[in-house]
C-alpha cells in the first residue's frame, strides 16, 4: 500500500511537523506549500480539496470570531477589566495571579487564546513590574489559563471548532461536557503553580499604588463597546439556540461579524485586519494534506490501529486523551488535531460506536489536545505569543523555563481530565 | 539653481564613540552638549551604528511599554522600575548594547532635498555621512538642512510672537 502518493503525502506531513517542532520554517508556509504540492502532484485534486476536505464550517467560524474578538478587543474593555483586578486586589501578588488567570480563562473561552494573551499579558507585566516581581510566572500562568479556558467552549480554541464541525457538536454540548473539566483543570494548574513556586510568591514588600494608574482611560469608545457586547451576547445566544433550527455556528458567527462591521465606522481593511490570515492559510494547507492522507488510505490504517488497541470504550477514550495530550505538546495542537480528527472518526467507525457512545471520545480528544497544548512552549499558538511578549521583559521565557512549569501542570490537569472522563461517562453506567 | 549637496553642509568635527565605551559616558555627552546623536565607529573610523538621544531615553524605560497600544492609563510613571537605568548606573551597559545598528546613511553627494525627505519620512535624529568604504565623514541634521534652505530669510523681519 506504500505507493508513491502515500510516501509523498507522508513526507509532506513530516515536513510540516518538523517545521513546527524545529521552528526552522514558518508553519503556515510549510503547510500551505505542502498542500499545494500535493495538488500539483495529483495526489488530490483542487476540486476534491475544495468540496470534500477543506472544512469551511471551521474557517467561517474562525473568521467570524476573529473579527468579533478583534473589534471588541479594540474597545479596551479587557485591559480595563484586568487593571480593575489589579486595583481590587491591591496588588497582593498571589491573589492577583489567581484573579488574572481566572479572567484570562473566562475571556479565552469566548475569544481566541492569542488575542486574550496579547490583551492581558502586558497588564500582567505592568503589575508584576510595579510589585518588583519577575513577570514570567504571571505570563506562564496566563498562558496555561488561556489554553485551559479555551477548552470550555466551541469557540474557545480552534481544535474545538474542528471537533465541533467534524462531530456535529454544538456550543451547548461543549459547555456542558468540556466546561466542568476545564474549570477543574484551572484549579489544579493554579494549585500546582502555588505549591511549586511558593518561594517566589512571597510578598516583596512592595505594593501597587492604586493612584498610579487609571483604568477608565481604556474605556474611550462607549458606543462601540455597547454595540459589541450586545452583538456578542446575541451571537452566544445564537450558538445555543439556533443549531436546533439547522443554523451552523459558522453562520451565526459570520452574521455577528457582519453586523459589527456594518455599524463600525472604521475602514473594512482595518476591521478585516483582525483576521489572522496565517492561521487560515495554515488550515487550508493542512486540510489538503489531511485530505490526501485520507485519500491514500493512511487515515483508515491508523484509525484501525487505534481501534485495535482496546475494545473497552473507557480505555479507548483514555488512549485518545493521552495520545492527543502528548501529540499536542510535542507536535503542537493545531497540526496534530487536524490529522487526529479523521483518524479518531475512522477508529470510532471501526469500533462501530453510535453517536452517543462516540461523544466521550470526542470530549477526550478535545481535553487532550487543548490542555496538552500547555505542555511545551510549542504546544499552542498562544504559548508562542507569550514568548514574544516575554522578550520585552528582563527574563524572557524559553523552552526549558516554560517546560519546567507547564509540563508538570499539564500532566496533573490531564490526570484530572482522565478521572472526569471515567466518572462522568463510565463509572455509573 | 544647482542642487545643494551634503558635503557643503555636513558637520565634520563629530563627537563619536567606540562600541566598547561605557554607556554612561555616552549619556554624559548628551548632558553636556546639544548634539542629537553619537555615531559609533571603530579605530579606522568605520561606522557601526548610532546612539541618539531618543534611543537612550527609550532605553531607560521598561521595554514592555511598547506592548501597550495606549499608555494613557499610567498616571504615575515613577512606580515603574526602570531596569536599564540601574544597569546604566552600574556600568553594565556598553555603547553597542543600545546602538541602532542600521543607521540611515547618506553620501557626501546626496542632495539636501533627499536628506529632507529621509528626515521627514523616517524621523531619525541624525543622518550619518559615509564614503563608499563605510567610513564616517560627518553627520547632518534637520538643523543643518533648515539653515541651508531658510538661512536666506534670516533677518528679513520674522516677527517673534508676543
Amino acid at each position: 500500500m506504500l505507493n508513491f502518493n502515500s510516501i509523498l503525502t507522508l513526507a509532506v506531513l513530516a515536513f510540516v511537523y518538523l517545521s513546527v517542532t524545529t521552528e526552522k520554517v514558518n508553519m503556515t508556509k510549510a503547510a500551505f506549500f505542502g498542500g499545494v504540492l500535493l495538488i500539483v502532484a495529483g495526489v488530490i485534486s483542487l476540486e476534491e480539496a475544495w468540496t470534500s476536505y477543506i472544512d469551511f464550517e471551521t474557517i467561517g467560524l474562525l473568521v467570524g470570531m476573529m473579527v468579533i474578538a478583534g473589534i471588541i478587543g479594540q474597545t479596551g474593555v479587557f485591559q480595563f477589566i484586568a487593571l480593575r483586578a489589579v486595583r481590587l486586589t491591591r496588588g497582593r501578588y498571589g491573589l492577583l495571579l489567581v484573579a488574572l488567570s481566572v479572567i484570562t480563562a473566562v475571556a479565552s473561552a469566548f475569544l481566541d487564546n492569542v488575542t486574550t494573551l496579547l490583551l492581558f499579558g502586558p497588564v500582567a507585566i505592568f503589575a508584576a513590574d510595579a510589585l518588583h516581581h519577575k513577570p514570567y510566572l504571571f505570563l506562564v500562568a496566563l498562558t496555561l489559563a488561556a489554553n485551559i479556558g479555551g477548552t470550555a467552549t466551541l469557540i474557545g480554541d480552534p481544535p474545538n471548532m474542528l471537533i465541533g464541525s467534524a462531530a456535529g457538536m454544538t456550543f451547548h454540548d461543549f459547555v456542558v461536557n468540556t466546561g466542568p473539566p476545564s474549570a477543574l483543570a484551572l484549579v489544579v494548574t493554579l494549585g500546582y503553580l502555588f505549591v511549586a513556586r511558593r518561594k517566589e510568591l512571597k510578598p516583596t514588600g512592595f505594593t501597587i499604588n492604586v493612584e498610579s494608574f487609571d483604568e477608565t482611560k481604556y474605556l474611550h469608545d462607549h458606543p462601540t463597546l455597547a454595540v459589541s457586547l450586545v452583538v456578542l451576547g446575541l451571537v452566544l445566544t445564537g450558538f445555543v439556540v439556533l443549531p436546533a433550527y439547522g443554523v451552523t455556528s459558522a453562520a451565526v458567527a459570520l452574521v455577528g461579524a457582519g453586523v459589527l462591521m456594518l455599524v463600525n465606522r472604521s475602514e473594512p481593511k482595518e476591521l478585516l485586519s483582525h483576521i489572522e490570515w496565517p492561521m487560515i492559510f495554515f488550515f487550508l494547507g493542512l486540510f489538503v494534506i489531511t485530505g490526501a492522507l485520507d485519500k491514500v488510505g493512511l487515515i483508515a490504517v491508523v484509525g484501525r490501529f487505534f481501534a485495535s488497541l482496546t475494545p473497552n470504550p473507557l480505555w479507548f477514550c483514555l488512549v485518545i486523551l493521552w495520545v492527543s495530550t502528548f501529540g499536542a505538546a510535542f507536535i503542537s495542537s493545531l497540526p496534530f488535531i487536524t490529522v487526529m480528527i479523521p483518524i479518531t472518526a475512522a477508529a470510532i467507525a471501526h469500533l462501530g460506536l453510535g453517536p452517543e457512545a462516540a461523544a466521550p471520545v470526542w470530549w477526550a480528544l478535545s481535553l487532550g489536545v487543548c490542555i496538552g497544548g500547555n505542555g511545551t512552549l510549542i504546544g499552542s499558538a498562544c504559548n508562542l505569543a507569550m514568548r514574544a511578549i516575554s522578550e520585552r521583559t528582563p527574563e524572557p521565557v524559553n523552552f526549558r523555563s516554560y517546560f519546567r512549569l507547564g509540563f508538570p501542570a499539564m500532566l496533573l490537569a490531564q490526570v484530572v481530565s482522565s478521572l472526569y472522563i471515567w466518572l462522568r461517562y463510565f463509572a455509573f453506567n | 539653481m544647482p542642487s545643494r549637496r551634503v558635503r557643503d553642509f555636513m558637520v565634520t568635527d563629530v563627537i563619536t564613540c567606540r562600541r566598547g565605551d561605557k554607556l554612561r559616558e555616552v549619556a554624559a555627552l548628551f548632558a553636556t552638549s546639544t548634539i542629537s546623536g553619537v555615531p559609533v565607529v571603530n579605530r579606522e573610523g568605520k561606522l557601526y551604528g548610532v546612539i541618539t538621544k531618543l534611543n537612550l531615553l527609550g532605553y531607560i524605560l521598561p521595554e514592555y511599554l511598547e506592548l501597550f497600544a495606549d499608555i494613557d492609563f499610567i498616571q504615575d510613571f515613577s512606580t515603574l522600575q526602570s531596569y536599564n537605568m540601574d544597569a546604566l548606573e552600574a556600568d553594565l551597559l556598553l555603547a553597542e548594547d543600545v546602538m541602532n545598528m542600521e543607521p540611515l546613511k547618506v553620501s557626501p553627494e546626496t542632495t539636501l532635498l533627499k536628506c529632507a525627505a529621509l528626515l521627514t519620512k523616517y524621523r531619525p535624529d541624525i543622518l550619518c555621512v559615509v564614503d563608499d568604504s563605510g567610513k564616517l565623514l560627518g553627520v547632518i541634521t534637520a538643523t543643518d538642512i533648515a539653515r541651508a534652505f531658510f538661512g536666506k530669510y534670516a533677518g528679513s523681519g520674522g516677527t517673534p510672537p508676543r
